[in-house]
C-alpha cells in the first residue's frame, strides 16, 4: 500500500517535471529561432552600415544602434507585462507557453543583433577588401564572405543566446508559461519541496551543459581557421 | 594600359587633413611590370588602392584599359573590377573555403553558374601555380608561399588584363619571395598581363620590374627604367633604396686611413655600364699616368642581362697625375666620382 502511494507520488511528480522540461525546451527553441529570424538581419545591418563598411550609413546606423540599446536596457520582467497586448494580438492569448515565447523572443532580438554584430566584426577587413576588388556586390559579400567566415563565431553566439534564454524562461511562470524554472519556484521554493527543487536544478544544469558542449563541438567543426 | 592623371587623395578635413597622394602622374604600358617603391607612409598602398577604387581618389583620373574608373559607379565599377586582379600582403584568403573553392570564388562573383566550367578553370589555375595536390586543403594548412600562390591563382581566375600586387612578398621569407616573383614573371611572360607591384624592397624591383617609380610623401620623385635607376639615380631616396641591396659605402676604417694619407692620394668611385666592364681600363691608366691604384671595393651586377657595377679605387701619386687619370677615365665615358673624406 505504502509503496504504491510513493510510486504514485513519484509518478505524478515525475510527470510534472517531464511536462515542465518539454515546456522549457519549446519556449527556448521557438524563441531562439524567432529571435534569429529578426536578430540576424539586424546584426548584419548594424555591421554593414557602420562607418567605412560596405553599406556605410552613419545616421541610420546610429539610430538603429540607439533603438537596440533602448530595447536591451528594458528589464525582462517589465517587458513581459508591457507587451501583453501585443502578445494577445499575436497568439490570441497572454497566458501559456506559447504566449511566453513572445516576450522571450522580443527581449532576445536586440541581444542577438549585438551577438551577430560582434561575430561579423571579427571577419578581417582584408578579406572583404579582396572581395570588393573582385567586383563583389554587397549581397555577395554578406552571403559569401561575412556569414560563412564568421559561422563558427555565430554558432558560439547562438549557444550563449540559448543558455541565456533558458535562464529568462524561468520568469515565464508569471504569464503561465510553465517550464522547469517555474516548477522549481512553485514547488521547490513556495512549497518548500526540496526534492523537486533539486531535480529541477539538476535538469537545468544538464541542459546548459549539453547545449554548451554541442555548441562548442559544432563551432570547432566548422572552424577552418 | 593604365593612365594616372594628377591623382590626389586627401584624408580628413581642416586641421586633421592628411595629404596621402599629392598629384601622381603615371603611364603604364600593356604587358609592363611596373614597380612602385616607397617607405611605409609614402602613400604607395593608397596609390594602388586608388587604381581599383578601393580608395576613392579626391581628385584626378585613373584610366585602365580605356575605362575612367573615377567616373564609374555601382555595377559598371564592379564589372571593370572583375578584369583587374589583386593580390595582397596578407593573402586575404577565405578561411572557410578550400583552396579550390577560394579560386572558384571570383568566378562565382562574376556570375558563373556552370559547375563544370568552374571546376575546369580552377584545375587549370591550380596547375599554373603548381598547387594541384592542395586543391582540398584549407588556407590554414598552407605555408605563406602556398597561400600567396592561391592568391595569385584567384586573382587570375577571371582572365584580368591587369594584376595589382600590394606588398605581395613582404610577409614571406627571401627564398619564398624569390619563387613567388619567378611565378609572377612567368605569368607576365605567358599571359602578357600588365602588373603593378607595390613594395618597399628594392630586391623585388630589381628581380622582375621593367620600370619603377619612387614615391615619397605622396609624390613620384623619380621614375623610369629600372636599369637607369640603378645606374644613375637622381634622388637621395632612390640612392638609399639602391644601397639596401648594392652597398657602395666604404667601411669607416678605410675612410680614416684615407684622411691620414690624403696628401698624395685620391679616393674615387668609378661606375661602369655594359661593354666597358670588359676592358682593362685600370691597368691602362696605371701605365699611362705613372700612378698606383689600390682597389678597395668593387661589385658587379646585372638587370635583365645588362651589366653594371662600381669600383672604388685609391689612386696614389702626384696630384697632377691623378687629375689627368680622372680626365682619362671620364673621357672613356665612365662616371667618376671623387669621394670626399671630410
Amino acid at each position: 500500500m505504502l509503496s504504491s502511494a510513493i510510486t504514485q507520488y513519484l509518478t505524478t511528480q515525475g510527470l510534472q517535471i517531464l511536462v515542465a522540461t518539454g515546456q522549457t525546451l519549446q519556449m527556448v527553441f521557438l524563441s531562439v529561432i524567432f529571435s534569429y529570424i529578426f536578430g540576424l538581419p539586424l546584426g548584419i545591418i548594424l555591421v554593414t552600415t557602420s562607418p567605412g563598411h560596405i553599406l556605410e550609413n552613419k545616421t541610420f546606423n546610429q539610430i538603429l544602434g540607439a533603438i537596440i540599446n533602448a530595447a536591451r536596457s528594458l528589464p525582462f520582467i517589465i517587458l513581459l507585462v508591457v507587451i501583453i497586448p501585443f502578445t494577445r494580438f499575436l497568439v490570441g492569448s497572454s497566458i501559456g507557453t506559447l504566449a511566453a515565447t513572445v516576450p522571450l523572443t522580443v527581449s532576445a532580438i536586440p541581444f542577438v543583433a549585438r551577438m551577430v554584430e560582434t561575430s561579423l566584426k571579427e571577419v578581417e577587413w582584408g578579406i572583404i577588401e579582396a572581395a570588393l576588388a573582385m567586383g563583389a556586390t554587397p549581397w555577395q559579400i554578406i552571403s559569401k564572405v561575412l556569414l560563412p567566415e564568421s559561422l563558427s563565431s555565430l554558432i558560439l553566439g547562438a549557444t550563449i543566446t540559448t543558455i541565456t534564454l533558458i535562464g529568462y524562461s524561468a520568469m515565464a511562470g508569471f504569464v503561465g508559461g510553465g517550464g522547469i524554472g517555474d516548477l522549481a519556484m512553485r514547488y521547490g521554493f513556495y512549497r518548500y519541496q526540496l526534492n523537486i527543487l533539486l531535480a529541477c536544478v539538476v535538469i537545468l544544469i544538464v541542459m546548459v551543459q549539453v547545449i554548451q558542449m554541442l555548441g562548442e563541438k559544432l563551432a570547432s567543426l566548422v572552424n577552418k581557421k | 594600359m593604365i593612365e594616372i592623371k594628377e591623382l590626389k587623395k586627401i584624408y580628413g578635413h581642416g586641421k586633421n587633413k592628411v595629404v596621402a597622394l599629392d598629384g601622381i602622374d603615371l603611364n603604364i604600358k600593356p604587358g609592363e611590370i611596373f614597380g612602385i617603391i616607397g617607405l611605409s607612409g609614402a602613400g604607395k598602398s593608397t596609390l594602388i588602392r586608388c587604381l581599383n577604387m578601393l580608395e576613392k581618389p579626391t581628385k584626378g583620373k585613373v584610366i585602365i584599359d580605356g575605362f575612367d574608373l573615377t567616373s564609374l559607379s555601382g555595377d559598371q565599377l564592379r564589372s571593370v573590377r572583375r578584369r583587374i586582379g589583386m593580390i595582397f600582403q596578407h593573402f586575404n584568403l577565405l578561411w572557410s573555403r578550400t583552396v579550390a573553392d577560394n579560386i572558384a570564388f571570383p568566378l562565382e562573383i562574376a556570375g558563373e553558374k556552370d559547375k563544370g566550367k568552374i571546376e575546369a578553370r580552377v584545375n587549370e589555375l591550380l596547375d599554373l601555380v603548381d598547387l594541384s595536390d592542395k586543391a582540398n586543403a584549407y588556407p590554414a594548412q598552407l605555408s605563406g608561399g602556398q597561400k600567396q600562390r592561391v592568391g595569385i591563382a584567384r586573382a587570375l581566375a577571371n582572365n584580368p588584363k591587369v594584376l595589382l600586387c600590394d606588398e605581395a612578398t613582404s610577409a614571406l621569407d627571401p627564398q619564398t619571395t624569390g619563387s613567388i616573383l619567378e611565378l609572377l614573371a612567368n605569368i607576365n611572360k605567358k599571359l602578357g598581363i600588365t602588373m603593378v607591384i607595390i613594395t618597399h624592397e628594392m630586391a623585388v624591383i630589381k628581380a622582375i620590374c621593367d620600370k619603377v617609380a619612387v614615391i615619397e610623401d605622396g609624390k613620384i620623385v623619380e621614375s623610369g627604367p629600372v636599369f637607369d635607376l640603378f645606374t644613375n639615380p637622381h634622388t637621395k631616396t632612390a640612392r638609399r633604396f639602391i644601397s639596401t641591396i648594392n652597398s657602395t659605402e666604404l667601411p669607416d676604417v678605410i675612410l680614416e686611413r684615407q684622411k691620414i694619407s690624403r696628401g698624395h692620394s685620391k679616393l674615387i668611385r668609378i661606375s661602369f655600364i655594359g661593354s666597358s666592364a670588359g676592358e682593362p681600363i685600370i691597368s691602362d691608366m696605371i701605365q699611362k699616368f705613372n700612378i698606383k691604384a689600390n682597389i678597395l671595393y668593387g661589385n658587379i651586377d646585372h638587370i635583365k642581362n645588362n651589366i653594371f657595377g662600381t669600383l672604388t679605387v685609391q689612386l696614389i701619386g702626384a696630384d697632377s697625375n691623378t687629375s689627368q687619370a680622372l680626365t682619362y677615365l671620364e673621357g672613356l665615358g665612365l662616371k667618376v666620382e671623387v669621394i670626399n673624406v671630410e
